[in-house]
């Protein structure tokens, strides 16, 4: 039994052994003396010219011996440092004396000559960096600095005459060992294993058991502890903060802000001075001005060309409108208008401006300006060519230039094109883009033919080395231009579509010329729903057929305002509204109101509105009922009401005829 | 008499539970508001200081017109690594060690176009 006691007591005391040599053993596994690593806590120098080095880092691997020093240190501007290169390295006299050279791609060599590791392991001293002269301090204490930073370099290798043990790991024998060990063990002879094994557990043992009293001493302490990060400034600039060069790229920059304006617009300046004058002064010159367009109205160059001969012979204002008389102006077609046409000059010459002469058909062109007509551009006109139809141009956010025309319904177009040689067909076609009737806002306005010349031409003249694609789209119908008095001017007269909505004409020159090829020229067109008369029931609307519908406009010369002579522009005025109730007027610019007459309603007068350009008026006019509040009461109603007055008077007359029975039975 | 008190009792226990319920309900959608303004206010700290490194980093190198000096690159330092983003540190990194002009150009391009993909929305 006391066998059996002491053997356990023998096993206990075995076991306590272990667990002393497991724990106490640890650091002397660790502490090589002989073979040191960096200290965690302690791994960065201070290079003056370039910042910390750090001798401690994840893959640096420094090893410090008693012959030197191998691995790497890692300096964040300059890149790795090889303690321990081919040709040279760093060596140590084992008592802690370094020297020789360590080597740098970015800095060249390093001079370890002056670095010491003193009796506890810390580095003392400078290395200096040849190509420079710089130095590199292991330690503050060196320059007295550790009050501004706290930088050491620290290992666990100690001199030989510091060394207390063996100093190979061997668990602390205790006895005592000469200054110089020589190597024990052969170096043929593989590592021994199980110290390795013991490394691995240790190691396990004592990461679970610290993340165990960190997790619990964690709860006690606040969360997101900020973490104290070391800032490496090295105190000479990095070249890219010198200002020895160019950070942002200069040629990019210069192609992106000093881009030309866009071709289209490029070639309408040169081919027309006027706007090239007209952009340059707003300050227009290239492509990111062009913003500077959107929602802007141009004075275009037809209305230019007039107005600054005008202005050139001092006759912008009605007061000096005397001026003109007698007087020949050479801009197409006034050279021999008609007493039709001087009429309608007296009536477009306005109180604050003379606006534009409009209306001039192509056939009343001499053949110099026939000439002179645009090439390639298509014009719209109608009601017989007295009206040219209004173009607005319109930039997009993305540059694109678009044009587009509006008209009625139903109106019958003129289209006009001048090919720049002899054409072998021009074909048009009409093709259906969307279907949302949207009434259309003229950004940039244009008056004339020659106005309208010009930005017909945007985007429009474009060489198709194929055939054109219109067969991909939706084609509504196609048309000749032709060429019938051979001056070279094709035309066609297209019936707009009846539906509202937004369609595309594009018109293709086959050139006979094969160089040429085939051309064409796209331009948007918005069909406007019509205007129509209606009156509010119950907040709906009822359209009011045979309305009558009279436009009035304003007399620049009588200041007054008169019966629209419509006939003039192949319209009628006053008109009767159909069943739909609806009307359309395509007029020129001008001041304008409505008058309606209708049987039922009030007479209709309405307020003066102005037309900018020639467009369609497509205004909807609700008419009040002329019964007033009997306009409450239908005929339905009435005889209801009549009804029930008559039952309450023969209810009435039953009781005075009962009353009287009554009073003569007394 | 005991019947009146179980009786009261019984309410008083549903009471309790039915303000249990009430109140843990409003502690869950408390912490659930909570948690929205936290995560926007962690957005909005960070929005700015992605601004203020940005604005920083064209001011005083883009716009410099002399070297920039220690204070200036130590704050630039300090401010790349409080944005705790390892894309933008290391742009910034590739950008300080720049070699050429070419390169730093470069860093320069990135590093504007990842800081402004950072602002959150």
């Amino acid at each position: 039994m006391l066998e059996k006691k002491s053997r356990s007591k023998l096993i206990l005391f075995r076991f306590f052994i272990v667990v002393l040599l497991l724990f106490f053993g640890t650091k002397l596994v660790f502490a090589s003396e002989t073979n040191g690593i960096i200290d965690g806590n302690y791994k960065y120098a201070w290079g003056e010219n370039i910042g910390w080095i750090n001798f401690g880092c994840d893959n640096c691997n420094v090893n410090v011996t008693d012959d030197g020093l191998s691995g790497y240190a890692w300096s964040t501007q300059y890149g790795w440092i090889n303690l321990d290169p081919t040709t040279s390295g760093v060596q140590n006299n084992g008592q802690g004396l370094l020297s020789g050279y360590a080597w740098s791609p970015n800095l060249g060599w390093i001079n370890f000559n002056g670095v010491t590791i003193s009796s506890n392991g810390y580095f003392l001293g400078y290395a200096t960096i040849e190509s420079d002269s710089s130095q590199i301090n292991f330690n503050c204490t060196n320059a007295d600095s550790c009050s501004g930073a706290d930088f050491k370099v620290k290992t666990d290798w100690k001199p030989a005459s510091a060394r207390q043990s063996g100093g190979s790991g061997a668990g602390g024998s205790g006895f005592p060992v000469p200054p110089n060990p020589p190597p024990v063990v052969p170096p043929t002879i593989p590592p021994v294993v199980p110290p390795t094994i013991v490394n691995v557990v240790v190691d396990n043992i004592s990461e679970t058991i610290n993340s165990i009293s960190d997790s619990f001493f964690n709860l006690f302490q606040p969360q997101n502890k900020p973490e104290n990060t070391i800032v490496e400034i090295p105190k000479i600039a990095p070249l890219s903060l010198k200002v020895l060069w160019n950070l942002l790229p200069r040629k990019a920059i210069k192609e992106f802000v000093f881009a030309p304006l866009p071709y289209e617009v490029r070639v309408l300046a040169s081919k027309f001075p006027e706007l090239d004058r007209t952009l340059k002064s707003v300050g227009i010159k290239r492509l990111t001005d062009m913003s500077k367009l959107s929602g802007v109205t141009l004075n275009l160059p037809g209305l230019t060309e007039l107005t600054n001969t005008l202005r050139n012979v001092g006759a912008e204002r009605l007061a000096g409108v005397d001026k003109l008389n007698s007087v020949n102006f050479d801009i197409p077609g006034l050279s021999n208008l008609d007493e039709k046409m001087v009429n309608n000059i007296g009536v477009n010459i306005g109180t604050g401006k003379i606006s534009l002469i409009k209306g001039l058909p192509l056939t009343k062109f001499s053949l110099l300006e026939k000439k002179n007509l645009p090439s390639e551009f298509v014009f719209a006109r109608t009601n017989g060519e007295l009206i040219d139809l209004n173009v607005a141009m319109s930039v997009s956010e993305k540059g694109e230039v678009t044009q587009k025309i509006s008209s009625l319904p139903g109106k019958t177009l003129r289209f006009v094109v001048k090919p720049i040689s002899k054409a072998r067909s021009v074909t048009g076609y009409f093709i259906f883009k969307s279907a949302t009737p949207k009434i259309t806002q003229n950004q940039i306005p244009r008056s004339s033919l020659t106005a309208s010349a010009l930005f017909s031409m945007s985007g429009l003249v474009e060489k198709t080395s194929k055939s054109v694609p219109v067969e991909n789209k939706l084609v509504l119908s196609s048309f000749e231009y032709t060429d019938l008095d051979h001056d070279g001017i094709y035309t066609a007269d297209v019936v707009s579509p009846s539906v509202p909505g937004e369609y595309e004409v594009i018109t293709v020159i086959d050139y006979l010329d094969p160089v040429l090829g085939a051309r064409q020229m796209r331009m948007i067109t918005v069909i406007d729903p019509e205007g129509y008369v209606f009156e509010k029931n119950n907040g709906k609307e009822t359209r009011i057929p045979s309305a009558i519908i009279s436009l009035y406009s304003l007399n620049n010369l009588t200041k007054k305002y008169e019966l629209w002579v419509a006939k003039d522009y192949q319209q009628e005025n006053p008109q009767i509204t159909d069943v739909r109730g609806t009307y359309s007027f395509l007029v020129p610019e001008g001041s304008y109101y409505f008058q309606i007459e209708a049987p039922g309603y009030d007479f209709y007068q309405g307020k003066a509105f102005v037309v900018v350009e020639g467009s369609g008026i497509h205004q909807n006019i609700e008419l009040k009922s002329s019964r007033g509040w009997f306009s409450v009461f239908d005929w339905k109603t009435v005889l209801l009401i009549v009804v029930l007055l008559l039952l309450v008077y023969n209810l009435y007359r039953n009781t005075l005829r009962d009353k009287l029975l009554k009073f003569s039975n007394k | 008499m005991i019947e009146n008190e179980k009786r009261f009792v019984v309410i008083f226990i549903v009471i309790l539970v039915i303000s249990n319920v009430f109140f843990a309900y409003k502690f869950f959608s408390f912490s659930k508001e909570l948690e929205t303004i936290k995560s926007n206010q962690v957005k909005v700290e960070l929005n700015q200081k992605i601004i203020n490194f940005a604005s920083m980093f064209i001011k005083k190198v883009l716009q410099a017109e002399k070297e920039v000096d220690f204070e200036t690159r130590l704050s630039l330092e300090n401010a790349v690594r409080d944005l705790k983003d390892e894309e933008v540190m290391a742009e910034w990194q590739n950008f300080t060690a720049s070699k050429t002009e070419a390169d730093a150009q470069n860093s320069v391009k990135k590093l504007l176009g990842i800081l402004i993909t950072k602002i959150q929305k």
